[in-house]
């Protein structure tokens, strides 16, 4: 016994007044443990704090989340209730049980068998959704970091944990955030957490999980490290040093003093990555690291541009099958893994988009709509079983579309019909779009 | 930011078709591996193998071993910052690497060590040598703080004079001296003073395993502080409590060295 709930607990809440029964315990912190609690049959997970300073703060910001209610975004897993206990002192608060089926971004980045780029570009639009879902309330989350957030790459979903340090940007913030996260102005201690420190470590977080390492540790970090005598130097130090007094971007393309490690992962991802995404990674890590302000950083609406342009342009080299961007700005592409010359693939061309029609694009409701729902499929591109290579576009709407190919007659493509891919214009009703050819399979 | 040994760049994914596919269950497409870019832990463990400890006690030792390692791994699949490298240093009159070059926990078999007939169990020069692997230049300089475990079941048998030449062999090190160095005893009667002097940290006590699941236990929990060490921000608080026993009682030197709140 901690002194802390215990399964079998009872446990009331506060508003609703309804009994949750604790049953096993499945975390503990520094704050507190967490408990799986059964609230009429239904599983919910239970976080009680240990008694201490700041407690009764947390008490009034948890009670604030709670009223406020949960930013409109489904990946926060949200307080609904406080709870107290008739056996201790205390409270706790209830909030939703994260399904199993999440797992945390490093287990993810760690496979050896990386995910796709579309389901990495997915992980990443939808934590950059929800980040912008709750600046956007006029909240910010304060400690942005691997620890705090799981996904499941299956289903393209993310969910950010720990919520409970959420807040406003000038309110009582009992955390400063995770070392590697933390915004320079923050680890120099001239400024609070707040909606521009978490721009910061979303950044940091959307280059470890596209270009698999830290963007600020180089060379010259590395070399501020040593286990020579009289020379080393601790992790705090070293912390403060490399992304705190003197961050350099791995890639700052005007300050060369920080490449990246010789072997570090950042070499091979980066240059695979299209021209507009590094640019934005490089205004993060150089104008951004200086200039702490919400036109210094670069906001969510600018990482959502880049993530749905990434995803819109995945398709795969017709050589060795290696997952590639098309990339429009850089001519003569060629193939990361086996070298080989790039031709241009086919597209089609939206308004405000460009969606390279690979197998397993998707043309979703916010391509034709920009209601952004990114999960409503309106067409799929698929294998053309007549010819190896060649893809077709499946009507998933529930109206048909006007196409007229080139040289050809205007047609219409039913629901769940499908389209040959080839240059034509097309109507889908909403929105007007044209498939121009591509280099691929004879079409150019 | 990678350690030894780690393949670069690209792998084929043929190559590691066999592997478990955890989280998809649709087809891989070709991409880049390798992780992410960590910073290497080096984890070193110092297994007696004195003649003492012939029978159940190697045979638990062996076994406790084994069971710790996938601890050690999942919570490195974790990871974002730490890529932990195994050495094994076995000791009985004379020091010799069970496993010398660091081996990722992940790819790790544990092979067996087998007691010394008549062997007596001299730290010193174990120290000694663990004390050369962690020289400046030995291990990479952006390696994190390295973690010792020593597991015995018996007093020093050094000659006079040689223990402590080997502890300050180690202690003169940097790196040495900044390991979190942890001991297990494995049997009530095996506490002694060289252990707590090893640790050198009145707040670390030796571990003691009277059993083989205890030793398990024993080394999951060290297996655990070493995994807290390298976290910014660990709960120290929890890792001393499940470590120790010691409800709210925090241990400073150990755990708040470098991190930031």
């Amino acid at each position: 016994m901690d002194g802390l709930i215990q399964p079998g607990d009872t446990l009331l809440m506060d508003r609703a007044g309804a009994r949750l029964t604790t049953e096993k315990r499945i975390g503990e912190g520094g704050q507190g443990v967490v408990h799986v609690a059964r609230l009429n049959g239904a599983p919910f997970a239970v976080k009680w704090f240990r008694p201490g300073p700041g407690s009764e703060e947390m008490r009034t910001s948890i009670t604030a989340l709670i009223h406020r209610g949960r930013p409109p975004h489904p990946a926060f897993t949200w307080p609904i209730d406080l709870v107290s206990s008739g056996r201790i002192p205390g409270f706790g608060y209830v909030m939703p049980l994260l399904d199993p089926r999440f797992v945390s971004l490093a287990q993810l980045l760690n496979q050896d068998r990386q995910p796709s780029f579309r389901v990495i570009t997915t992980i990443g639009r939808e934590l950059v959704d929800a980040f912008a879902a709750l600046h956007s309330a006029g909240l910010c989350y304060r400690d942005i970091s691997f620890g705090n957030l799981r996904v499941d790459p299956a289903a393209g979903e993310a969910a950010i944990i720990d919520v409970d340090n959420i807040g406003i940007d000038s309110g009582t913030a009992l955390v400063k955030g995770t070392g590697p996260f933390m915004a320079p102005e923050l680890l120099r201690d001239e400024a609070h957490p707040s909606t521009v420190t978490d721009l910061h470590a979303l950044a940091v977080l959307l280059f470890y999980l596209l270009m698999h390492g830290h963007p600020l540790f180089g060379v010259r970090a590395d070399a501020a490290c040593s286990w020579e005598r009289g020379a080393h130097r601790s992790e705090t130090e070293l912390l403060m040093r490399n992304f705190g007094i003197e961050p350099v971007f791995i890639f700052d393309p005007g300050d060369p003093s920080n490449r990246p490690v010789p072997g570090d992962r950042a070499l091979t991802w980066w240059p695979i990555y299209p021209e507009q995404c590094r640019r934005v990674f490089t205004r993060a890590f150089t104008a951004g690291l200086h200039d702490a302000s919400l036109n210094g950083r670069v906001t969510e609406g600018t990482w959502r541009r880049v993530l749905l342009a990434l995803q819109d342009s995945v398709y795969d080299c017709p050589a060795c099958r290696a997952d590639l961007f098309h990339d429009p700005e850089q001519a003569g592409q060629r193939c990361w893994n086996c070298s080989a010359p790039l031709p241009v693939p086919v597209t089609l061309k939206l308004a405000g988009s460009l969606l390279v029609l690979s197998a397993g694009a998707v043309l979703t409701s916010h391509h034709l709509n920009r209601d952004r729902d990114h999960r409503t499929a309106c067409a799929v591109v698929e294998p053309d079983p007549r010819q190896a290579g060649r893809v077709v576009l499946r009507n998933r709407t529930d109206r048909s579309w006007t196409v007229v190919p080139d040289g050809e007659e205007a047609k219409r493509v039913a629901p769940g019909q499908r389209l040959g891919v080839r240059p034509m214009r097309i109507d889908f009703g909403p929105a007007r779009g044209q498939i121009r050819a591509g280099e691929i399979h004879g079409l150019g | 930011m990678t350690g030894p040994g780690t393949s670069w760049p690209a792998e084929d994914s043929e190559a590691t078709a066999e592997r478990p596919a955890m989280l998809q269950a649709a087809p891989y497409p070709r991409m880049p591996g390798g992780g992410i870019s960590r910073r290497p832990l080096h984890f070193i463990i110092l297994a007696d193998c004195s003649g003492g400890m012939k029978g159940e006690k190697i045979q638990a030792l062996n076994f406790a071993i084994a069971d710790m390692l996938p601890h050690l791994a999942a919570w490195e699949r974790d990871q974002e910052q730490a890529q932990v490298f195994i050495r094994t240093i076995a000791f009985a009159t004379e020091p010799w690497w069970h496993i010398a070059e660091p081996q990722p926990v992940a790819q790790l078999g544990w092979k067996p060590l087998q007691p010394v007939p008549k062997g007596l169990t001299n730290m010193g020069p174990a120290f000694a040598l663990a004390a050369q692997a962690l020289a400046s230049g030995q291990i990479e300089r952006r390696a994190l703080r390295p973690a010792m475990l020593l597991i015995t079941d018996g007093l020093a048998t050094d000659p006079p004079g040689e223990f402590e030449a080997g502890l300050s062999a180690l202690m003169d090190q940097p790196a040495g001296k900044a390991a979190l160095r942890l001991a297990i005893a494995i049997g009530r009667d095996a506490r002694s003073a060289a252990l707590d002097r090893f640790i050198g940290d009145r707040g670390v006590p030796v571990l003691v395993a009277d059993s083989s699941e205890d030793i398990a236990d024993r080394l999951v929990a060290a297996s655990l502080a070493v995994s807290r060490m390298s976290e910014a921000g660990a709960d120290r608080g929890a890792v001393a409590r499940r470590l120790f026993g010691a409800p709210g009682e925090v241990l400073p030197n150990i755990f708040d060295q470098d991190t930031i709140v």
